[in-house]
């Protein structure tokens, strides 16, 4: 099983941002789309994803997914609370006392638990982002697609999340998609990174880090030579 | 505690000050003018009004041109929030209903009334009024409440497979709220104006309008200034029914 890109094309007008596009995605490692900003990631999630359409090419494995999305901003509704946030993507749970359990793990798990009944404008652009982590966390979709999903952490809280994501990476394995143009985050947990420029967009390299993540916490040094090629020039 | 009460009690002794003074004006108006068929002063529309609350037809009066309004104000409402949900989620409904709606908004009051007379019954011509004029106001501001919606929202419902119920109450509703408050409010206070100018024209048994046209007839200006204090209480007192009722929804949600 795979979610397979043929010939994607999508262009804005005339602006081509992808041009025949392929790509492979597999439950078996977390993958990294790594690339300066205005690449085109972000229109390559929302296609993965089938919140845009390709002008041409197909999109293959996506149809039957759920897909749990980090959006690049953090989309909550700004009348209903942290708790309520994340209660509004489990509304088909039948069962109203797992969704809760539910819902207080991950508060739990993004340390936002003494905030679950404040509303988004009462909270950092930090809280919020997280807010949005633990809502992708509780809908528990078969894809977790994240774009850009620790902007705005600081570095102690950003490490639990990415080990959070591992481990529910490991325990599920779900299709696990991030975006960021940050070396320490894709080298801590991505297993293989595609190094983009565009657009139009196009993989300029692509790395596989083997190194399991138990192993890149114990040893950082283990991971030099990946950071090497994720900052050579060319 | 007490400094509420205190600002509270500072509050209605403001609001007292400011009502005097306007009826200080109104004193130094009649004294000024010194006829009371022109300007009647504020001692002879109390007793007037106080004749008119005594009169056992008084209440019937009130109560059918509440009714009247508030028929109007209903089916407006109503007619008003379906139509503006079309006319939002749908542009050609939009491009199709949007120059009735203007028309509607810059026709002349009294043409609709002297159309409405040759079409209704007399107690009929106040409610279609106040119903035709308030209906635009209240479409139009769910149009608007409805653009609002963050489109942004309703992708990220979509993709977690949010129900529609859902995604109408958590995101639409809240987004039109505020729009649809505001509209109630106008159309309050306008379908009170029309309602009771159609009543003096198609004058109907028991109400404020007929009143006031005979008011007129017999040139006794000092009922026609009752029965329009009495108009401008009743149509305070809506929008504050109103205000409170919206206040609680909101604390509610
Ligand atoms: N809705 C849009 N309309 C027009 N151009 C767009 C739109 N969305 C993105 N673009 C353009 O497409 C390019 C890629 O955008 P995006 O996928 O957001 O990049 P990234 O996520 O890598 O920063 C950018 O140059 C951007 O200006
Ligand atoms: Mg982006």
């Amino acid at each position: 099983m795979s979610i397979q890109l043929q010939d994607v094309c999508k262009a804005y007008g005339d602006f081509k941002v992808l041009d025949h596009f392929n790509l492979t995605i597999d439950r078996k490692r977390i993958h990294c789309l790594f690339g300066p900003s205005g690449c085109g990631k972000s229109t390559l999630l929302t296609l993965i994803a089938g919140i845009s359409a390709p002008d041409l090419g197909t999109i293959k494995g996506t149809d039957v997914l759920k897909f749990s999305y980090v959006f690049q901003e953090e989309r909550l509704l700004p009348w209903r609370t942290v708790k309520e946030n994340i209660q509004f993507v489990l509304q088909s749970h039948k069962d109203k006392h797992s969704a809760h359990t539910q819902v207080q793990r991950v508060l739990e798990l993004v340390e936002l638990t003494q905030f679950q009944n404040h509303y988004p404008n009462e909270l950092s652009g930090g809280m919020k982002q997280r807010v949005s982590l633990a809502r992708a966390f509780a809908y528990a979709g078969d894809v977790l697609a994240m774009d850009e999903p620790f902007k705005g952490l600081h570095f102690d809280l950003k490490r639990d999340l990415m080990d959070a994501i591992v481990a529910y990476w490991q325990n599920y394995s779900p299709y696990t998609i991030f975006i960021t143009h940050d070396v320490e985050e894709a080298l801590y947990i991505a297993d293989d990174i595609y190094m983009l420029e565009g657009p139009p967009l196009q993989i300029k390299k692509q790395v596989y880090i083997p190194v399991p993540h138990d192993v890149r916490k114990r040893d950082p040094d283990s991971l030099l030579p990946y950071r090497a090629a994720l900052l050579a020039r060319k | 505690m007490k400094d509420f009460i205190i600002k509270d009690k500072t509050v209605i002794f403001k609001k007292i000050a400011i009502a005097l003074f306007w009826i200080g004006i109104w004193q130094m108006a009649y004294w000024i003018i010194g006829r009371d068929i022109y300007v009647p002063s504020p001692f002879s529309v109390s007793v007037a009004l106080y004749k008119l609350v005594q009169a056992p037809s008084f209440w019937k009066t009130v109560f059918f041109s509440i009714y009247r309004v508030a028929v109007g104000l209903l089916l407006s409402i109503v007619l008003g929030v379906i139509f503006g949900i079309v006319a939002g989620l749908h542009s050609l409904f939009y491009e199709v209903m949007r120059p009735m709606m203007s028309a509607i908004k810059s026709t002349p009051v009294i043409s609709f009334i002297i159309i409405a007379l040759l079409w209704f019954s007399s107690t009929n011509v106040p409610i279609f009024i106040c119903f035709l004029l308030c209906f635009p106001i209240v479409w139009t501001n769910i149009v608007a409440g409805i653009h609002t919606v963050d489109p942004k929202l309703l992708e990220m419902a979509k993709i977690y497979r949010v129900e529609p119920l859902a995604i109408l109450r958590h995101i639409y509703l809240p987004s039109i709220m505020p729009y649809f408050s505001a509209a109630v409010l106008t159309a309050f206070g306008l379908g009170w104006k029309v309602s009771v100018t159609a009543e003096v024209l198609s004058h109907p048994k028991n109400a404020i309008g007929s009143n006031l046209h005979s008011a007129k007839a017999y040139l006794d200006t000092p009922a026609l200034f009752a029965w329009t204090l009495v108009v401008i209480v009743l149509s305070i007192l809506f929008e504050s029914f109103f205000a409170i009722w919206i206040k609680g929804k909101r604390r509610d949600a």
